[in-house]
C-alpha cells in the first residue's frame, strides 16, 4: 500500500508539476515568515530577524531540491531531460547520427534476417496445442536411424497407449490425382487417423481425419487438405467439402481443411493432402504384415502428467517387443543381428521432426557467426567514431564535471544517447529483416522448402532489440566510460600543456602517443582481424563453389528438359508391365514428334534426383571379401538414354530396340563398376582380375536376397561400358552403376528426358504434347537439367555469395575505420609533424612515419586474425568441397587483399600529412 | 534505513518518528513542528528546513500525514500536517521498536566492567 500511494503521489506531482512547485514554494515561504515572526516576538528587529531566519534556513533553492529529491519522480524527470538533451545533440550533428543509424540498421538488419531463418528452422515450435508434450520416436540401428514398419508402429501405439498417444506419418510423396479433370501433381502424406487429434491441430473448415477413419477396409475413403492447397486449387471455396479426389482408382472425399497455419509435422515440408494410411489403394500385403517395409515416422503426445523419462521407459519396453518380432521374422542372420542391436530413441519434439534441421544447422550457425562478426566490425567502427567525438567533446565534459555534474550522470547521458541511436538502428534493422528474409528465401530456394515461413515474429523482434542494446553498450557505453575519466582542470587547460602529468587530454598526450585515441587502435586492430576471418571464409567458400562448378558431371545438361512422370493407377492388374512400357513408349513418341527435339529417353531414377535404387549384385569372377555384400546403384533406362544425356559409351554397345523381353538380358555398367568388380584395384584378399579381362560378355546378377541366391537372381550379360556420371549428388565420387534395359525389367520409369536440337525454347510445347497423353500416366513437373544441376549447387552458391558480400562489407567498414583513425591521428599530430619538417624531415620521412602506424596496426590485426581465421576455417571444413581449410592460396590472398586495402585507405591521410606546411602547423592554436 | 548520523546527533529515520509524535496532539505547520521538537527536547534538536521538508514529503507520500492549507494565528496561510490513522498505527509500531532498541542499548551501556 505505501508503495502504491508513493507511486501515485509521484505521478500526481509529475503531471501537476507547476502546481506542486508553487505549493512547495509557498510552504517554504510560510516557514520563513513564521520563523521571522518568532524571532521578532523574541525581541529582534525585523532586519535582524530576517537575516537570522535566512541563515538558519539555508538556500531556498537547495531546500527545494532536497525536498523534490525525496520523491521518485525527479529521476524520471531527469531521464526525460536526458532524453531530450540526447535528441538535441543528435539533431545537431545529423551526418554523424545518420551514419551511425544507417550502419546499425544494416548490421542489425543482416543479423535479424539470418536469425529469422535460424528461428524458423532451428527454434520455432510447431503450431499445435502444447507443443512441449510432443515426442519423436526413432529406431536407432547400428547404421543409423530407420523409420518404422506399420506393425512396429501399431505395437508402439498400443503398448505405449498408457503414456502417450502415438501417431504415424509417411514422408510426403508426389502423386498424381484427378479432381474432376486431368491428372495433376500433388504432395500427399499418409497418416494414422489420430494424426491431427494427437497433434492438436484444428480444422479451418469441416473436420480433419479422426481415429474412426482408420479401420480397414474403410467405408468411405476421406482426405483432409492443406489451407495452401485449398487456396491454390479451390480459391478457398467452402463448397470444397464433399468433393472427390481420385487417386489410383479410389475416390477420397474431402472432409476438411487444416487450420492454424499447420503445414506438416516436419517443418518446411509442404503437404497438399493428408490421407489415412490404411486407405492406400493397391497397397501390397507386406505393408501391413512384417517389417520389410519401413516407411513411417512416429511422433507421440505424452499423456498429462507423464514426463519424458516415464514415456521413454514405457516405450522402450514396447520397443523390445517390436525388436524381438523383427528378429523372429528376419530372413537372414544379418537382419536379425542388426534388429537386436537397435534401440529406441525418444526425444523431445516440440519443433517437430526435421532432417532439414540437421543438414542446415551448421551452415546456418556459420552464417549467423559471419553476420555477427560483421556487426562487431560495424560496432567497432561506431565506437571509434564515438571516441573521436568524445575526445572532441572533452572540454565540454570537463566543464560539466567542474560545474558539479556527477560522473554517473554523464555516463547515463552518454548511454542514453547511444541507446537512442541503437533503438533507431534496431527498429530500422527489424524493418530491413522483413525485406531481408525474402532475399534469403529467394537465395535459398531449392534448399529451403517453399512452405517454410521465415518471416520475423516476436522472437525475432526480441532478438533485434537485444542486438540493439548490446551494440549500444559496445559502441556507446565504453567510449563514454573513457571520455568521462577526465580531471576538469587538465581538460580545461585547453591548448596549454599541463605538464604536470595530469590525466587531462593534453597532459596525457605528452606521455604516450597511443592514448590520444584511447583504444581506437585496439578497435581498428580488431576490425582488421575480424575482416581477415571473414575474407578467408569467403575465399574458402568461393574456392569450394569453383571446384563444384568444375566437376565433371559425366553428362551434358545443356538443352535437356526433364519431366517427372507418375502412374495414376496402381496394382499389377490395372497396369501390367507391358502396358506401362507401352504408355512410356507412347509418351516418348509424342515428345519425339515435337519439332526441335533431338532425342528422347526415360529412366527409373531421374538425373541427379534423390529417388534412387541400390541393389545387391553378383558379378562372375568377383569374390567379395568376407562380410562385404557387393552392391551397385541400378537404373532402368530406354535405349536412347545415353544419346540424350551424352554419357559417353567407352566399349561395346548401348541398348537398342532389339533388347526385348525375349532376347538375352543385357546390362551396361560404368567405369566405377568395372574398376570395383571386374578390373583394377580390388580389396587385398580378393582375387586380382587380370588387367586384360574384358568386362564385355561378363555375367552380372541382380539379387533378391542378401547374400545372393542365384536361383532367384536375374542374370544379365554386360554389353557395354559407359563413362562415370554423377548420379544423385555432385559431391560424391561416381559409384558403381548398373544400367538395365527397361524392356527386360518391371521397374516404373519415373522421368522422361528430352534433348532439344537448338536453343529454341521447346519446353512448353513439349509439356503440352506430353500432358495430352493417356491419363494413366501423369506428368508431375518440368525442369531443365541445368536447373537441376544449379539447384544442387544452391547451398554452396549461397554460402559463397553471402560470405563474399559480408566479407567485403566488413573489409569496407574496416577500411573506413582505419582511414578515419589515421586521419584523426595525423590531425592530432599536425604540430609535431610541422616541427619535424621544419627540422629537416623530408616528405618521405613523414610518409614513412604515418604508414608505419598503419602497417603496425595491420600486423597486429593479422597476428590476431590469422589464428581466428584458421579456427573458423576448421569449423567450415565440413561445408567445403575439395578445399583444404588451410588452403594456402586462400590464406595468402585474403591477407594480400587486406594489406592492399589497408594501405589504400591510409593513402589519403598519409598524403595530407606529407603536405603539411610547417609554418601553418606551428602557428596552430 | 541506514543509521546516518546528522549534525545534531539525530539518527536518520528517527526524525520521521519524532515528527509523527509531535503531531499526535494537534496539527502543526512545518515551522511549528520544528519549534515543537526544539521545545520538547529542551533545545537538543534543531531540525533544519532541508531535513524537515523532505521528511514531510515522504511521510505524506506514505500516507502517514496529510497536509492542509489553513490560516495561522498570525493571519498567514500555512500548510498544517495532521496524523492519519495509518500514521498513528505507524507511530505505535515505531515507538515499540524504539523502546526495545533503546532498552537493549541502555542495558549494554549500563553494563559494569564485570559484566563485559
Amino acid at each position: 500500500m505505501p508503495r502504491l500511494t508513493r507511486f501515485l503521489g509521484g505521478l500526481t506531482a509529475l503531471f501537476r508539476r507547476t502546481r506542486a512547485e508553487q505549493e512547495l514554494d509557498e510552504e517554504l515561504r510560510a516557514y520563513l515568515a513564521a520563523s521571522v515572526d518568532a524571532k521578532i516576538e523574541a525581541g529582534m528587529t525585523r532586519d535582524d530577524a530576517e537575516r537570522a531566519a535566512r541563515i538558519e534556513f539555508g538556500g531556498l533553492e537547495a531546500v527545494k531540491d532536497e525536498t523534490r529529491d525525496a520523491g521518485w519522480e525527479t529521476s524520471v524527470e531527469q531521464l526525460w531531460r536526458d532524453v531530450r538533451y540526447a535528441a538535441r545533440t543528435l539533431r545537431k550533428s545529423p551526418a554523424f547520427s545518420a551514419v551511425v543509424i544507417l550502419t546499425l540498421t544494416l548490421g542489425i538488419g543482416a543479423n535479424t534476417s539470418i536469425f529469422s531463418a535460424v528461428n524458423a528452422i532451428l527454434l520455432r515450435a510447431l503450431p499445435v496445442e502444447r507443443p512441449d508434450e510432443l515426442i519423436a520416436l526413432t529406431a536407432l540401428y547400428p547404421n543409423g536411424p530407420e523409420p518404422f514398419s506399420y506393425p512396429a508402429y501399431r505395437t508402439l501405439a498400443t503398448d505405449g497407449a498408457r503414456v502417450a498417444d502415438a501417431l504415424a506419418a509417411s514422408t510426403t510423396r508426389r502423386e498424381a490425382v484427378a479432381i474432376d479433370g486431368p491428372p495433376e501433381a500433388v504432395d500427399l502424406k499418409w497418416v494414422s487417423g489420430n494424426y491431427f487429434t494427437a497433434l492438436g491441430v484444428p480444422a479451418a473448415t469441416g473436420r480433419l481425419l479422426i481415429p474412426a477413419d482408420d479401420p480397414q477396409p474403410p467405408g468411405v475413403a476421406v482426405t483432409a487438405i492443406s489451407e495452401a492447397f485449398w487456396t491454390r486449387r479451390f480459391g478457398r471455396d467452402p463448397a470444397v467439402i464433399g468433393r472427390g479426389v481420385r487417386l489410383r482408382g479410389t475416390t477420397f472425399v474431402i472432409v476438411g481443411v487444416v487450420g492454424r497455419g499447420f503445414t506438416s509435422e516436419t517443418p518446411g515440408e509442404s503437404v497438399d493432402l493428408w490421407m489415412p494410411l490404411t486407405s492406400q489403394p493397391g497397397a501390397p500385403g507386406f505393408l501391413w504384415n512384417g517389417h520389410s517395409s519401413t516407411w513411417l515416422r512416429v511422433l507421440a503426445r505424452r499423456r498429462p502428467g507423464v514426463d519424458l523419462a516415464q514415456a521413454r521407459a514405457a516405450l522402450d519396453s514396447a520397443y523390445v517387443r517390436v525388436r524381438d518380432d523383427i528378429a523372429a521374422k528376419a530372413d537372414t542372420a544379418k537382419v536379425r543381428e542388426s534388429a537386436l542391436a537397435s534401440r529406441l530413441d525418444v526425444a523431445e519434439a516440440s519443433r517437430g521432426v526435421s532432417r532439414m534441421r540437421d543438414t542446415l544447422a551448421t551452415p546456418l550457425i556459420v552464417l549467423m557467426a559471419i553476420v555477427g562478426l560483421v556487426l562487431l566490425v560495424a560496432c567497432a567502427n561506431l565506437a571509434t567514431l564515438m571516441l573521436t567525438r568524445a575526445v572532441a567533446r572533452r572540454p565540454e565534459i570537463a566543464m560539466c564535471l567542474a560545474l558539479g555534474a556527477g560522473r554517473a550522470r554523464l555516463i547515463r547521458q552518454g548511454t542514453i544517447e547511444a541507446l537512442m541511436l541503437a533503438a533507431l538502428g534496431g527498429a530500422g534493422g527489424f524493418l530491413v529483416a522483413f525485406w531481408g528474409t525474402s532475399v534469403i528465401a529467394s537465395l535459398m530456394s531449392g534448399v529451403l522448402p517453399m512452405a517454410l515461413d521465415i518471416h520475423p515474429d516476436a522472437r525475432v523482434l526480441a532478438f533485434a532489440a537485444t542486438a540493439a542494446c548490446a551494440t549500444a553498450v559496445f559502441f556507446g557505453l565504453l567510449p563514454t566510460l573513457f571520455a568521462t575519466r577526465v580531471e576538469p582542470h587538465g581538460a580545461l587547460d585547453g591548448g596549454k600543456r599541463s605538464g604536470r602529468g595530469g590525466r587531462g587530454i593534453r597532459g596525457a598526450s605528452s606521455g604516450s602517443r597511443s592514448s590520444r585515441v584511447p583504444f581506437g587502435r585496439t578497435l581498428v586492430a580488431i576490425q582488421i582481424a575480424v575482416s581477415l576471418v571473414l575474407l578467408l571464409s569467403a575465399g574458402l567458400f568461393v574456392r569450394s563453389l569453383m571446384n563444384l562448378k568444375e566437376i565433371d558431371l559425366g553428362f551434358d545438361p545443356a538443352r535437356v528438359v526433364l519431366f517427372p512422370v507418375r502412374p495414376t493407377v496402381s496394382g499389377a492388374q490395372a497396369m501390367p508391365p507391358d502396358m506401362r512400357r507401352q504408355l512410356i513408349r507412347d509418351r516418348l513418341e509424342r515428345a519425339a514428334s515435337v519439332p526441335g527435339v533431338e532425342a528422347v529417353s526415360a529412366s527409373s531414377s531421374g538425373l541427379l534426383s534423390s529417388d534412387r535404387w541400390r541393389n545387391v549384385v553378383a558379378v562372375d569372377g568377383f569374390t567379395p571379401p568376407e562380410g562385404v555384400t557387393p552392391r551397385s546403384w541400378v537404373n532402368a533406362i530406354t535405349p536412347a538414354y545415353f544419346d540424350v544425356t551424352r554419357i559417353a559409351l567407352l566399349r561395346g554397345r548401348a541398348f537398342s530396340d532389339g533388347d526385348g523381353p525375349q532376347t538375352p538380358k543385357a546390362a551396361i555398367v560404368n567405369e566405377a563398376f568395372v574398376r570395383q568388380f571386374i578390373g583394377g584395384p580390388s580389396p587385398s584378399n580378393a582375387p586380382v582380375p587380370s588387367p586384360e579381362a574384358s568386362p564385355l560378355g561378363r555375367r552380372v546378377s541382380l539379387c533378391r536376397s542378401d547374400p545372393c541366391d542365384p536361383s532367384t537372381a536375374t542374370t544379365m550379360e554386360i554389353v557395354g561400358v559407359v563413362e562415370n556420371a554423377k548420379y544423385s549428388d555432385l559431391r560424391e565420387i561416381a559409384p558403381p552403376m548398373l544400367y538395365i534395359a527397361f524392356t527386360q525389367h518391371t521397374q516404373n520409369l519415373n522421368e522422361i528426358q528430352v534433348r532439344a536440337t537448338g536453343d529454341a525454347d521447346v519446353a512448353s510445347t513439349l509439356y503440352r504434347a506430353l500432358a495430352a497423353g493417356d491419363g494413366r500416366l501423369a506428368i508431375t513437373g518440368m525442369m531443365s537439367a541445368s536447373e537441376r544441376v544449379e539447384a544442387s549447387l544452391v547451398a554452396p552458391a549461397m554460402a559463397a555469395k553471402l560470405s563474399s558480400a559480408f566479407g567485403l562489407l566488413a573489409l569496407a567498414l574496416a577500411a573506413v575505420g582505419l582511414s578515419g583513425l589515421v586521419a584523426y591521428m595525423t590531425t592530432q599530430r599536425t604540430k609535431e609533424i610541422g616541427v619535424r619538417i621544419a627540422l629537416g624531415a623530408t616528405r618521405r620521412d613523414v610518409r614513412r612515419l604515418v604508414l608505419g602506424h598503419t602497417i603496425r596496426l595491420v600486423v597486429i590485426g593479422a597476428v590476431l586474425g590469422i589464428p581466428a581465421a584458421l579456427a573458423m576455417a576448421r569449423l567450415l571444413s565440413g561445408l567445403l568441397y575439395q578445399v583444404d581449410p588451410y588452403d594456402p592460396l586462400a590464406i595468402s590472398l585474403s591477407v594480400a587483399v587486406l594489406v592492399c586495402v589497408a594501405l589504400a585507405s591510409a593513402y589519403l591521410p598519409t598524403q595530407r600529412a606529407a603536405r603539411i606546411d610547417p609554418v601553418k602547423a606551428l602557428r596552430m592554436d | 534505513m541506514a543509521p546516518d548520523v546528522k549534525p545534531g546527533g539525530l539518527v536518520q529515520g528517527t526524525l520521521h518518528m519524532l515528527i509523527l509524535k509531535t503531531l499526535t496532539l494537534e496539527p502543526l505547520h512545518g515551522f511549528g513542528i520544528g519549534v515543537r521538537l526544539e521545545q520538547i527536547s529542551g533545545g537538543g534538536f534543531q531540525v533544519k528546513a532541508g531535513s524537515l521538508f523532505p521528511a514531510l514529503l515522504r511521510l505524506e507520500r506514505d500516507g502517514f500525514v496529510r497536509g492542509e492549507w489553513r490560516v495561522t494565528e498570525n493571519n498567514r496561510r500555512a500548510k498544517y500536517y495532521h496524523l492519519t490513522p495509518r500514521g498513528r498505527a505507524q507511530l505505535k509500531r515505531e515507538t515499540r521498536q524504539w523502546e526495545s532498541q533503546s532498552l537493549a542499548i541502555a542495558r549494554i551501556m549500563a553494563a559494569t566492567p564485570g559484566e563485559l
